[in-house]
C-alpha cells in the first residue's frame, strides 16, 4: 500500500481513525490516534509529533519532542475496535534534523537489512519465528510490603482435575502432556482458529496451529516466514491479534516464558534463512542435513556469539527460568538436526532447497522482534564474513550424556545478568555497518539491568520455604 | 624448530602431495605462524575445488603461504583470501596471475590481514583489486582529482537515487585507496587523514550540490534562494579523519529574502535531505554517520541557521566547550565565500583578549570527570595520556593565545602543537614529544578502527587479539606495543597535567576568583583570598563579589561573563581595596551593572581599558551621583577616558545638540534637556576629578546652564509671542550662577525682565502683556523643575527679584527700574554684585547693566557694614545651627562662604564706585583678580583666596558624594575620614579634615571681623 492507497481506504470505507504505532525499546506497541479528518497525506513525508521522552528508553525528558512517520504498507485494519480504525506501523524520528532516531528498535532492523545487502552475502534474510503462550483464564499477582504472591488459573490446568466443578467433566491436560490431543483434551481449538483467521485477514500468514506441551492451554501458531523488517511488524500484529482474539473471549493471553512452574515454558524458536538472487544459500545437496557452509558458518557467528545475543532474545529474567535443563530447553551451544536441547537446530523434515533453514531455539517471546532478529542476523554474518565454523554436530540425546562428556559442552547464559555482561564484552559484531549503535547497546544494558536489580530486591515465596525456619 | 622433523614438507605439498598426513600438514601450518592450523588447513583445502583449481593453487603456494604469513593475521587473512577467491572465476586464472606477480599477492594478504572490512569491499567489489594496483602506482589523488571523478559519475547518472549509490561505490573504492596506501606504508598518518578529510570534503560538496539541484527543480526554481555552507568540526575540521570518524557538521546558509519563509524553509530542508542522504543505509551501505549535536542549542537546535542565528548565539549563549568545539570549524562544502564569514564571525568568539578562567576551568573539570572513568588505560583516546588530553592541551593553549598569536589558530592538532612551538608557547621538547605521542596513538586508534570500520579506542584485553593487534601496528608482540604506548601515555599525561596543575602562587588571581564565583572554594578560602588584596571587611566584600556574579545577564552565557569579571576583579580589587569606602565602590559598581543589563559588555570595555577601570575604581569612590549617572546613562563610559575639553568646545557641542531639538515636541525636548544637564554635568565632573581646577569646573557648569535656560528662553519665546519680537528680554542671573560658581545641584537664581518693543506694541494692553509675560515665566519654571522620567533639569530660584517672594516673575523694565530706584532694601546691594546679563536683547541688556551698576555702586552707605554683620550672624545662628555640634555649614556657618561674599561684596560697594576693577560678579572672579583694598591686605586676599578654594571644593565633594544639594559637613570622624580622604587627605582619624577647617574657618571669620570693623571705622574717621 502507498500512502495514496492509504488516503483512498480511508476515504472509500469512511474510516474516521488512524491509529499510529511504534515500538518502544523493550517492545511493545505504543500508539495515539488522530482523526481521519486531520489526517492528511503529507503525515507520510511531515511525520507527525508525539512526546517520547516516558516512552520507555527513549530520550530523556528536556529531549522529548519526536515525530512518526508511519510506513503506509503496513497498515491494516482494526479488528477489535467497534469503530473502524486503520493502524500504521511508524518510524521515529528527530523533529529538527529528519534523522532517524538510532533508538527506533524498527530503524536497527531496517539498517540491519541494508547492510546483509552491502555485504553482497545475500540479498533477504528470512526469518520465521514461532511464538509459545498460554491462555488463561484468571490471573492475580501482587508484591507489597507485607506479601508477595502470583496466581494463574485455566479451566485445562490438569491442577483442576479434582475441582468442583458442578460437574467437573475431566479432560483436563496432563502436565507436559498438552502435545496434542484432540478434543475435548484440546479445549481451545476454536479460539486458536479464530486467532488465526484474524490474523489471516490482516495479512499475517499462518502455516499450522496447535496447543503446546504445557498444560493449561499452552498454544502454538506458526506464521509463514518472511524478510526480517516485516517479520518485525507480523511478530507486533501477532502480539496483538493473539492477546486481543482471548480477550474478546474473557480469557488472557501471556507471552512470558515461565509462568508456570515445573511444565514446559514458551519459547519463540526463530528460523532463518539467507537467499541471494532467489537462491537460498543455506542450502547444498548431498551435505549435512543439506547444509551450506554459509548456512553452518552462520550457526559459527550464532553460536560464538550466543551470549550476547541471550541478551537481545532472552531479554527478562522470566527468560532463565524456562533456559534450565530438561523441558526441551535448548541451551547447549551446539546445532544438532535432532536434538532439542541444541541452541541451533536444522529441522529434518525440510528436506528441500526451499525450506532449509536454521532454527536457533533459546528466543522467547519477550524479545523485542527487530532487535533480536537484528542480533542474530549480524552475529550469523560475523561467522559467515570470518568462517567460523561451529563444533561439530552433536546427535546423541544430550540428556544422557554422562556429566563429564556434558562438561566439554558450553551453554547459554544462567541469567539476565551474565547474558548482559556477555552484550556488554562482546558486541562489536553489532555495530558493523553501524546497524547497532554503541548508544543502542550501552542504553539496553543500562535499562535491563534496572529489571534485574527489581527482581533482587524482592523476596521469593520459595525462599520462605526454604529459608524461614533457619 | 628442527628441520629433519619436517624436511620434506613444502607449501606446495599442501595442495599436491600424494601422502602428506592431515597432522603433518597442521603442523608445517603451526610452524609457519597459522595461530588456527586445524582451520587453516581446512580453508586451503576447501579452495580446491577442483583439479585445475588445486593445480594452480600449487603453483603459487610458496608465494601465497609466504604472504599470508608475512601479514598481521594469517588465519584471518587465509579466510578473507579464500572469500576472496571464490568471486573470481574461473581461480584458477587469479591464482595464475598472483604466481606471476607475487607482489600482488603480498598487497591482497597484507590488507586482508589487516583489516577485514577492507576485505568485504574486495569481496563485493572484486574488480578494485586492479583498480587499486593502478592507483598504488600513481600519486595519491587530492580534491582536484576527487571531483573530477564525481562530476564524471553524477553526469552520469539517472536519478538521485542511483546516483547517490554510485557516490557511495566510489567513496568505498577511494576509501580502500587510502587505507591501502596507509596501510602498505606508502602514505604516513597525516596524509591518510589529510586524504579521507578531503575525500568526505568531496563528498559532501557532491551530494549537496545533487540535492540543491533536486530540491530546486521539485520546489520549481532555477537556483536555490541564497547560499548555503556545511561547516566541518572536529575531525573532520582538523582534516584529521579516521577510518571510522563520524563528521561533526553544522549548517549556514544565507537566505536571498530573509523575509521569506519560503527561502528559509528551503535550506532547511536541504539540510535535512542532505543529512539523510549521508547517513542513509541502502543496499549500498551508507556514506558518513553524520553528528550534527555541535550545531547552536545542540540537538533541540535548527537544522540550518543564518550567520546572523550564529552570531547571535554565540555571543549570548554560547559555552566554553563550544569554544573549543569551534577551533575546529572549517568550510567543507557549498558557498566557500560563506563558509569563510562564518570562520570570520566566530573567531572573537573563539580567541579572547582577556585571559580565559572558564576554558582553564573547562578542562579541568573535564581532566576530574576523565579520571573518574573506569576503562581509563585500555582506550587510547579518552583514556589516561590518550590522544584526548593532547587535544585538549593543544586547544586550551589555543584559546589562550589564539587572541595574539593567529598563527596558532590552525584546526589542525599537530599544525597548532608547531604554531605553538613556533611562537615559543611551549618548549621544543613538549612539542616533539606531544608531536610523537600524537602520531603514535592515532596510529595506534586506525589500526583498531580499520579493523571493522567501527568507532573503537580500545585495545583488546585478551592477549590473542591483542597479538593481532600489536601485528598490524608493526610490532612483533603486544608486550612490545604496550611498552611503547606506556612510554608515550606517561609523558603525554605529564604535560597534561602540569598545564593545569598551578604550582605555589603562580596561580593567577583571575583564575582563583573565577573559582570563587563557581562556588568552588570554600568560604574560608574565599575570605583568604578576598583578605589578601588588603579588605578590612572581607565577608561584607565577599557577599558583594557574589551579588555582582548574580547579576542577570541576558545577552551572554553565565560562563563568559563570569570569566570576564574574574578579570576585571583581579585588575580592580586591590584598587578598590585601597579605596575611602571599599563596600560601597563594590556595591555602587553592582547597581551599574544591574542597570546596564549587560554585564559582560560592560566588564570587557573596563577590561579593554586600563584607565577607565581605574578611573572607575576612583569615580565609584566619590559617592552616589557618579554611580547613579553612569548606570542610568552607560555612555557617560566613553567620556571617563575622554581628554578633557575647553568651556569653549563644550558650549559648543551643547548648542548643537540643544539646536537640534528645537522641533520636536516638549515633551521629548523636556527630557532631552535633562538628559543633557545629567550626562554633561557628569562629565564635567569626571573631568574635574581627573585633575581639573575647580575655577573651570564651576565656568563650565554655569556655562551649561546659559546655554540651557538661553535656549528654552528662546523656544518658549517663539511659541508664545504672537509675532517675533513684540517684546524684548533679559534674564538676569544672580548668586552662584551670576558669579560664575556654579557647583553641582546648585539652584538657579534668575530674574526676569522685560519690555514691550515700540512700535510693534499695542495690540495687547500692558496688563494683558505682562500675562503674558508671567506665562512665559511659569512655562520656564516649568520646563525646568517639573519632574519627568529623565529627572528635574534645575532647580529655579527667583527669591532675589524685585519684592522677593512676592513680586512679579516677570516684570517691565520701568517697573524693575522703580523697583531699584524707590523700594529696594539696603542688603539687595550685596545680591546685586553678582548680576550677569544671561541672555537677553543687546539695548535692554546695556541698559540693564547700566540701571544695576547705578544701583550698587552708587554712594557708600556706612551703616551697611554693621548691617551686614547682623544679618551674617542671623544667618550664623538660624541657619547654620552650627551650635548644635553636630554639623559644619560651609555656607553660613562660621567663618564659611558667606563671609567671604558678604566681606567681598561690601568691598566691592565701597570700592566699585571709583574702581572699575571691582565691579566684578563673584567672589572666586573678584579673588581671582584680587584689586588693591585699603581695607585687606594681599596676605588677606590670599588668605581668602585659598579658604574660598578649600570650601568649595569641599562643598562640591559632599553634593557628590550624597547626590545632593547640600552644603553641610558631619561632625563624625568616619564621615570626614572618608571626605578626607578622597580629597587627598588621607589620615586614619580624619583629623586633617576637621583640623584645615577650623583653621581656615577661624581665619576667614577673623578677616571678616576685621574687614568689618575697618569698614566701620573708616566711615567713622
Amino acid at each position: 500500500m502507498t500512502p495514496n492507497d492509504v488516503m483512498a481506504l480511508i476515504k472509500d470505507k469512511g474510516i474516521p481513525a488512524i491509529d499510529l504505532r511504534f515500538i518502544d525499546l523493550p517492545g511493545l506497541w505504543q500508539h495515539f490516534t488522530i482523526s481521519a479528518k486531520e489526517f492528511e497525506v503529507d503525515v507520510f513525508e511531515e511525520g507527525a509529533g508525539f512526546d517520547g521522552s516516558s516512552i520507555r528508553g527513549f530520550k530523556q525528558i528536556q529531549e522529548s519532542d519526536m515525530l512518526l512517520f508511519p510506513d503506509a504498507s503496513t497498515a491494516f485494519e482494526d479488528p477489535f475496535t467497534e469503530h473502524p480504525t486503520l493502524n500504521i506501523i511508524c518510524n521515529v524520528k528527530d523533529p529538527i534534523t529528519g534523522e532517524a532516531y538510532s533508538r527506533d528498535p524498527r530503524y536497527v532492523a531496517q539498517k540491519a537489512e541494508a547492510y546483509l545487502k552491502s555485504t553482497g552475502i545475500a540479498d533477504t534474510a528470512y526469518f520465521g519465528p514461532e511464538p509459545e503462550f498460554f491462555i488463561f483464564d484468571d490471573v492475580r499477582f501482587s508484591q507489597g510490603y507485607d506479601h508477595g504472591f502470583y496466581h494463574v488459573d485455566s479451566k485445562e490446568g490438569f491442577w483442576n482435575s479434582g475441582r468442583e466443578e458442578e460437574p467437573n467433566l475431566g479432560y483436563k491436560v496432563r502436565y507436559k502432556e498438552g502435545y496434542f490431543p484432540v478434543p475435548p483434551m484440546d479445549s481451545h481449538q476454536d479460539l486458536r482458529t479464530e486467532m488465526m483467521l484474524e490474523l489471516e485477514k490482516i495479512g499475517v500468514a499462518i502455516e499450522v496451529h496447535h496447543h503446546e506441551v504445557g498444560t493449561a492451554g499452552q498454544t502454538e501458531i506458526d506464521m509463514r516466514f518472511d524478510s526480517l523488517v516485516s517479520m518485525g511488524d507480523k511478530l507486533l500484529k501477532y502480539k496483538y491479534i493473539v492477546k486481543n482474539v482471548a480477550r474478546r473471549h474473557g480469557k488472557s493471553v501471556t507471552l512470558m516464558p515461565k509462568p508456570i512452574f515445573q511444565d514446559n515454558g514458551s519459547g519463540m524458536h526463530v528460523h532463518q534463512s539467507l537467499w541471494k538472487g532467489g537462491t537460498n544459500t543455506f542450502f547444498e545437496a548431498g551435505t549435512y542435513a543439506g547444509l551450506s557452509k554459509t548456512a553452518l558458518y552462520y550457526i559459527g557467528g550464532v553460536l560464538k556469539h550466543a551470549g550476547a545475543l541471550l541478551a537481545f532474545c532472552n531479554p527478562t529474567t522470566n527468560s532463565y527460568r524456562r533456559l534450565v535443563p530438561g523441558y526441551e530447553a535448548p541451551i547447549n551451544l551446539i546445532y544438532s538436526s535432532r536434538n532439542r536441547s541444541a541452541a541451533v537446530r536444522i529441522p529434518v523434515y525440510s528436506g528441500s532447497e526451499k525450506a532449509k533453514r536454521i532454527e536457533t531455539r533459546f528466543p522467547d517471546p519477550t524479545c523485542n522482534g527487530y532487535l533480536a532478529f537484528s542480533a542474530l542476523l549480524m552475529a550469523g554474518l560475523d561467522g559467515i564474513q570470518n568462517k567460523i565454523t561451529p563444533p561439530g554436530p552433536l546427535d546423541k540425546d544430550l540428556y544422557d550424556l554422562p556429566a563429564e562428556e556434558m562438561a566439554k559442552i558450553e551453554s547459554t547464559p544462567g541469567s539476565l545478568e551474565e547474558s548482559l555482561d556477555a552484550l556488554a564484552k562482546d558486541h562489536d559484531f553489532l555495530l558493523k555497518g553501524d546497524v547497532f549503535t554503541k548508544d543502542l547497546v550501552d542504553t539496553w544494558i543500562d535499562y535491563k539491568r534496572g529489571e534485574v536489580d527489581a527482581i533482587r530486591l524482592r523476596p521469593h515465596p520459595w525462599e520462605f520455604a526454604m529459608y524461614f525456619d533457619i | 624448530m628442527t628441520s629433519d622433523a619436517r624436511p620434506s614438507v613444502t607449501a606446495r605439498d599442501l595442495f599436491l602431495s600424494a601422502d602428506l598426513t592431515d597432522d603433518a600438514a597442521r603442523t608445517y601450518l603451526a610452524s609457519r605462524g597459522f595461530q588456527d592450523p586445524v582451520a587453516a588447513d581446512e580453508h586451503l583445502q576447501a579452495m580446491a575445488a577442483d583439479l585445475p583449481t588445486r593445480q594452480a593453487l600449487g603453483a603459487v603456494a610458496d608465494t601465497l603461504l609466504d604472504a599470508l604469513c608475512a601479514s598481521a593475521d594469517p588465519n584471518g587473512a587465509l579466510v578473507g583470501f579464500t572469500r576472496y577467491l571464490a568471486t573470481r572465476t574461473p581461480a584458477r586464472s587469479f591464482l595464475g596471475y598472483l604466481r606471476d606477480d607475487p607482489r600482488a599477492a603480498q598487497i591482497l594478504t597484507h590488507l586482508l590481514g589487516a583489516s577485514p572490512s577492507l576485505g568485504e569491499i574486495l569481496i563485493r567489489n572484486p574488480e578494485y583489486f586492479h583498480w587499486l594496483q593502478l592507483a598504488l602506482k600513481r600519486t595519491p589523488p587530492d580534491h582536484i582529482d576527487y571531483h573530477a571523478e564525481l562530476d564524471m559519475l553524477l553526469a552520469s547518472g539517472t536519478d538521485t537515487g542511483t546516483r547517490l549509490d554510485g557516490v557511495k561505490r566510489f567513496r568505498r573504492r577511494e576509501y580502500l585507496g587510502v587505507a591501502a596506501r596507509d596501510l602498505l606504508g606508502v602514505t604516513d598518518l597525516t596524509d591518510a587523514t589529510r586524504q579521507l578529510s578531503t575525500l568526505a570534503d568531496v563528498v559532501v560538496h557532491a551530494v549537496l550540490r545533487l540535492l540543491s539541484d533536486d530540491l530546486c527543480a521539485t520546489t520549481g526554481l532555477d537556483a536555490a534562494p541564497g547560499r548555503f555552507a556545511v561547516i566541518g568540526m572536529g575531525k573532520l575540521g582538523g582534516m584529521e579523519l579516521n577510518y571510522s570518524s563520524d563528521i561533526d557538521l553544522m549548517y549556514v546558509y544565507d537566505a536571498a529574502d530573509p523575509k521569506a519563509p519560503a527561502d528559509h524553509e528551503f535550506f532547511h530542508k536541504l539540510a535535512r535531505r542532505l543529512t539523510k542522504a549521508l547517513g542513509d543505509h541502502t543496499e549500498e551501505s551508507y556514506l558518513y554517520r553524520v553528528d550534527l549535536r555541535l550545531r547552536p542549542m545542540g540537538r533541540h537546535g535548527d537544522v540550518a541557521s543564518g550567520l546572523k542565528q550564529y552570531e547571535h548565539y554565540y555571543e549570548t549563549m554560547g559555552e566554553t566547550f563550544e569554544r573549543f568545539a569551534l577551533i575546529k570549524a572549517r568550510p567543507v562544502a557549498g558557498d566557500a565565500e560563506l563558509g569563510q564569514s562564518f570562520l570570520d564571525l566566530i573567531q572573537p568568539f573563539v580567541y579572547r583578549k582577556y585571559l580565559d578562567h572558564a576554558a582553564f576551568e573547562e578542562i579541568a573539570r573535564y581532566k576530574r570527570r576523565a579520571e573518574q572513568a573506569s576503562d581509563g588505560d585500555r582506550n587510547v583516546k579518552v583514556g589516561r595520556g590518550g590522544i584526548r588530553e593532547i587535544e585538549l592541551f593543544t586547544q586550551v593553549l589555543q584559546v589562550t593565545y589564539g587572541a595574539e598569536h593567529e598563527s596558532v589558530r590552525s584546526p589542525t592538532t599537530l599544525a597548532a602543537l608547531a604554531a605553538l612551538r613556533n611562537e615559543g608557547i611551549i618548549e621544543t621538547t613538549v612539542h616533539d614529544d606531544l608531536d610523537r605521542a600524537y602520531r603514535f596513538l592515532r596510529m595506534v586508534e586506525h589500526r583498531l578502527q580499520i579493523v571493522q570500520q567501527t568507532q573503537t579506542h580500545t585495545l583488546d584485553e585478551s592477549p590473542d587479539v591483542l597479538d593481532v593487534s600489536a601485528r598490524r601496528m608493526g610490532f612483533d608482540s603486544s608486550a612490545e606495543l604496550e611498552a611503547t604506548l606506556a612510554a608515550h601515555r606517561d609523558r603525554v599525561h605529564m604535560v597534561y597535567a602540569d598545564l593545569l596543575t598551578p604550582t605555589g602562587d603562580e596561580v593567577d588571581d583571575g583564575r582563583r576568583i573565577f573559582r570563587l564565583l563557581g562556588g568552588e572554594l570554600s568560604d574560608a578560602e574565599a575570605i583568604e583570598l578576598i583578605s589578601a588584596y588588603g579588605f578590612t571587611d572581607p565577608s561584607d566584600i565577599l557577599h558583594l563579589i557574589r551579588t555582582l556574579d548574580q547579576v542577570p545577564s541576558l545577552a551572554q552565557a553565565r560562563s563568559t561573563t563570569r570569566n570576564l569579571l574574574a578579570n576585571l576583579l583581579a585588575e580592580l580589587l586591590a584598587r578598590v581595596a585601597a579605596a575611602a569606602e571599599p563596600a560601597r565602590v563594590l556595591n555602587r559598581l553592582e547597581r551599574i551593572v544591574t542597570r546596564s543589563g549587560a554585564p559582560g559588555s560592560l566588564y570587557r570595555t573596563l577590561l579593554e581599558t586600563p584607565m577607565l577601570r581605574t578611573q572607575m575604581a576612583t569615580l565609584l569612590d566619590t559617592g552616589d551621583l557618579l554611580a547613579d549617572r553612569l548606570s542610568k546613562y552607560p555612555e557617560l563610559l566613553d567620556s571617563l577616558v575622554a581628554a578633557p575639553l575647553d568651556t569653549e568646545t563644550h558650549r559648543t557641542a551643547w548648542e548643537q545638540v540643544l539646536d537640534q531639538l528645537g522641533t520636536r515636541d516638549p515633551a521629548a525636548r523636556a527630557d532631552r534637556v535633562r538628559r543633557l544637564r545629567h550626562v554633561e554635568e557628569a562629565k564635567v565632573l569626571v573631568e574635574w576629578l581627573a585633575g581639573g581646577d575647580l575655577a573651570t569646573l564651576q565656568e563650565k557648569l554655569s556655562a551649561l546652564a546659559d546655554t540651557c535656560v538661553g535656549r528654552i528662553m528662546t523656544w518658549l519665546r517663539q511659541e508664545t509671542e504672537a509675532a517675533d519680537g513684540e517684546t524684548e528680554w533679559v534674564v538676569v542671573a544672580l548668586g552662584k550662577l551670576g558669579g560664575g560658581e556654579l557647583t553641582v545641584h546648585s539652584d538657579l537664581d534668575l530674574v526676569f525682565v522685560y519690555r514691550a518693543n515700540r512700535g510693534r506694541h499695542g495690540k495687547l494692553g500692558d496688563g494683558a502683556l505682562f500675562a503674558r509675560c508671567e506665562v512665559l515665566v511659569k512655562k520656564l519654571y516649568r520646563f525646568l523643575e517639573a519632574p519627568t522620567s529623565e529627572g528635574i533639569a534645575y532647580h529655579l530660584d527667583t527669591r532675589l527679584r524685585p519684592d522677593g517672594k512676592k513680586g512679579a516673575l516677570a516684570l517691565p523694565f520701568d517697573k524693575f527700574a522703580e523697583y531699584l530706584a524707590e523700594r529696594a532694601e539696603r542688603w539687595e546691594r550685596l545680591a546685586w554684585t553678582r548680576c550677569r546679563v544671561l541672555t537677553g536683547s543687546s539695548a535692554l541688556t546695556e541698559e540693564m547693566n547700566r540701571l544695576v551698576t547705578d544701583f550698587v555702586y552708587g554712594d557708600w552707605d556706612p551703616s551697611l557694614p554693621a548691617y551686614a554683620r547682623h544679618i551674617r550672624a542671623r544667618m550664623e545662628t538660624e541657619l547654620g545651627k552650627e551650635q548644635r555640634g553636630d554639623r559644619l555649614d560651609l555656607k553660613v556657618g562660621r567663618g564659611g562662604l558667606a563671609d567671604i561674599d558678604f566681606l567681598l561684596q561690601l568691598l566691592q560697594i565701597r570700592h566699585g564706585a571709583d574702581d572699575p576693577e571691582w565691579r566684578v560678579a563673584g567672589s572666586r572672579r573678584l579673588l581671582a583678580a584680587s584689586p588693591e583694598s585699603p581695607v585687606l591686605d594681599a596676605k588677606e586676599t590670599a588668605r581668602l583666596r585659598d579658604a574660598h578654594l578649600f570650601l568649595r571644593t569641599l562643598e562640591t565633594y559632599l553634593r557628590i558624594e550624597s547626590d545632593a544639594g547640600a552644603s553641610v559637613l558631619s561632625t563624625d570622624a568616619e564621615r570626614q575620614r572618608v571626605l578626607g580622604a578622597r580629597m587627598g587627605l588621607r589620615t586614619p582619624t580624619g583629623g586633617t579634615l576637621r583640623q584645615r577647617y577650623a583653621e581656615i574657618t577661624g581665619d576667614v571669620r577673623r578677616i571678616f571681623e576685621a574687614g568689618i570693623e575697618r569698614l566701620e571705622r573708616e566711615g567713622k574717621d
